[in-house]
């Protein structure tokens, strides 16, 4: 296994400086730079533009510098903990940030657990029970669940949340809460609010996932060897847990690199919906206005989330399932 | 006895691998000071890749030798299982691509409370496994579907039994399974040899 770690992370190094430099370029794409567009925001609004201030500013934050020598600068500086200077905050990004990352983190981790805890059991259900009342009401509710826009589902679990419960509208805690110390107090008001959003995340996940471990399930049943067991005498209980379920689960475990990606990019539109100070308004943001430094930094870190997803998946699934699969074949 | 030791070319491979490692992990921690996380993070790498380089190296002078008494490994962390002390045996399989191509097999087996691992970038690694299943199979050691498959992808196990369950594994009466072995693949090594 330490032959199949250390490999598995020289692979990601690579990975993770080309994740960087196609960051770069890709925040550099568009035409001009965040002082372009002030410039371009400040003359629609009929505001006059000193040019020798535009160029003070230009060479204060590096922009005049050659492409690479930007790169190198702002990837060292997050090696060291700068993460660079926000332009439109005029703060530098850690402090833009703030509490955003951990309560994004927060966030898609409830969202993935939900994700996973309620399709586990309903797709075995599901799959155990093919074609029964159950089965087909749970099928009914994962369909509606695929179907239904996120920012819908969000605007009226809002609705019924502040109805029923009194929850405040929008955002993540009370908003006696924002800019406070955390404490217990808070930490509970996060709570309050987390459910409406892992809901609304979660629930197209949530059915794509039944869906898929039923199908999986069912096909891992209907082979002889369960037959076979079931003969002999083996428990159902046994037969399913020991080896169809363990079969059924590694695809399971394979989206577990994809599903972190898909939840932090799903959970960016409905955090716009539902006011969330989490990383998916502020990066929208910042890739409108050009704010480089901080568009950068928020990529990275998604880049960086997707990159542990794929290694947290590749090692539970080395570990569940160390089979060759015949055409791959011995290397070594 | 039989002898193996670890092909030069994959211990090169694996050094030069690990000393990339080391060099792009370590070298940071030298030349420019890092925010607390980042030092513990590549601290942390450096020392994975330390770890590997080391063991690599100390692969270079070892030796796994078996004859009818047990299996050893001589030279630095020697280890000596006897056969009658063999536990358990699994050949797993890894590769670092999504298409489960251009990987390697490893075969851990314990016994007496020692664990022994090895490669198959080991000289001849099929005739350890064939020689640690026979054991097995006679210790009675119940063999993962995983392990099987693999035995079976080395050309050491026969194809599976149709009646018995088609690509599954087999079922014994307790709701074990064993192996079904290749003809003339009866006849192992071990204590009772030649009786």
């Amino acid at each position: 296994m330490l032959d199949y770690l250390a490999r598995r992370i020289l692979i990601m190094i690579p990975t993770m400086i080309a994740i960087s430099v196609i960051t770069f370029i890709i925040i550099q794409l568009p035409p001009g730079d965040y002082l372009s567009t002030l410039i371009a925001e400040m003359e629609s609004q009929g505001e006059a533009v000193d040019p020798a201030k535009i160029e003070a500013l230009r060479a204060h934050y590096g922009l005049d510098k050659p492409m690479w020598e930007q790169y190198l600068f702002w990837l060292f500086g997050m090696l060291r903990g700068d993460f660079g200077y926000s332009f439109e905050y005029q703060l530098p990004v850690s402090d833009v940030v703030g509490d955003r990352v951990l309560l994004t983190i927060v966030l898609n981790f409830t969202t993935i657990l939900f994700i996973y805890l309620v399709s586990f059991p309903i797709g075995i259900y599901s799959a155990t029970h093919q074609y029964s009342v159950g089965d087909y009401g749970l099928t009914f509710v994962g369909f509606l669940g695929l179907a239904t826009p996120n920012f819908l589902l969000a605007l009226i679990l809002l609705y019924f949340a502040n109805v029923w419960f009194g929850t405040s509208i929008g955002g993540l805690m009370d908003p006696t809460y924002i800019d406070e110390p955390w404490s217990f107090a808070k930490i509970l008001s996060v709570l309050e609010h987390l459910w409406v959003p892992v809901v609304v995340i979660g629930t197209a996940g949530t059915a794509a996932m039944i869906r898929r471990l039923r199908a999986n399930l069912l096909d891992e049943l209907q082979k002889q060897y369960v037959v076979t067991a079931r003969a002999k005498g083996l428990s159902p209980f046994r037969a399913l847990m020991k080896y169809p379920l363990r079969m059924a689960m590694n695809p399971f475990v394979a989206d577990i690199g994809n599903m972190l990606p898909q939840v932090v990019s799903g959970s960016a539109v409905v955090s716009m919906v539902l006011s969330l100070p989490t990383t998916g308004p502020m990066l929208i943001g910042a890739l409108q206005s050009q704010d480089m430094y901080l568009a950068g930094s928020f990529l990275m870190f998604l880049a960086l989330l997707t990159v542990i997803g794929m290694l947290i998946s590749d090692l539970a699934l080395a570990w569940l399932d160390p089979r060759i699969r015949l055409g791959g074949g011995v290397d070594r | 006895m039989t002898q193996h030791r670890y092909q030069r070319g994959a211990i090169v491979g694996d050094l030069v691998r690990g000393g990339i490692g080391f060099t792009v992990t370590g070298l940071p921690l030298v030349v420019t000071p890092l925010a607390t996380t980042m030092t513990v993070i590549f601290g942390g790498l450096a020392t994975l890749f330390g770890v590997y380089v080391a063991r690599t190296w100390m692969r270079s002078s070892q030796t796994i030798e078996i004859d009818g008494d047990g299996i050893r490994r001589t030279g630095p962390l020697a280890i000596d299982i006897p056969w009658e002390d063999l536990a358990a045996m699994d050949v797993r399989y890894f590769s670092t691509r999504r298409d489960k191509a251009g990987g390697w097999m490893e075969l851990k087996i314990n016994g007496g409370g020692r664990k022994l691992a090895v490669e198959s970038s080991i000289d001849d690694f099929e005739t350890v496994v064939r020689r640690c299943m026979l054991v097995a199979q006679r210790n009675d050691l119940e063999l993962s579907e995983a392990t099987q498959d693999n035995l079976r992808a080395l050309g050491i196990l026969g194809p599976t039994d149709d009646a018995n369950g088609g690509d599954g594994p087999r079922f014994g009466s307790g709701g074990g399974f064993g192996p079904k072995l290749e003809p003339g693949l009866r006849w192992g090594i071990g204590p009772d040899r030649g009786r």
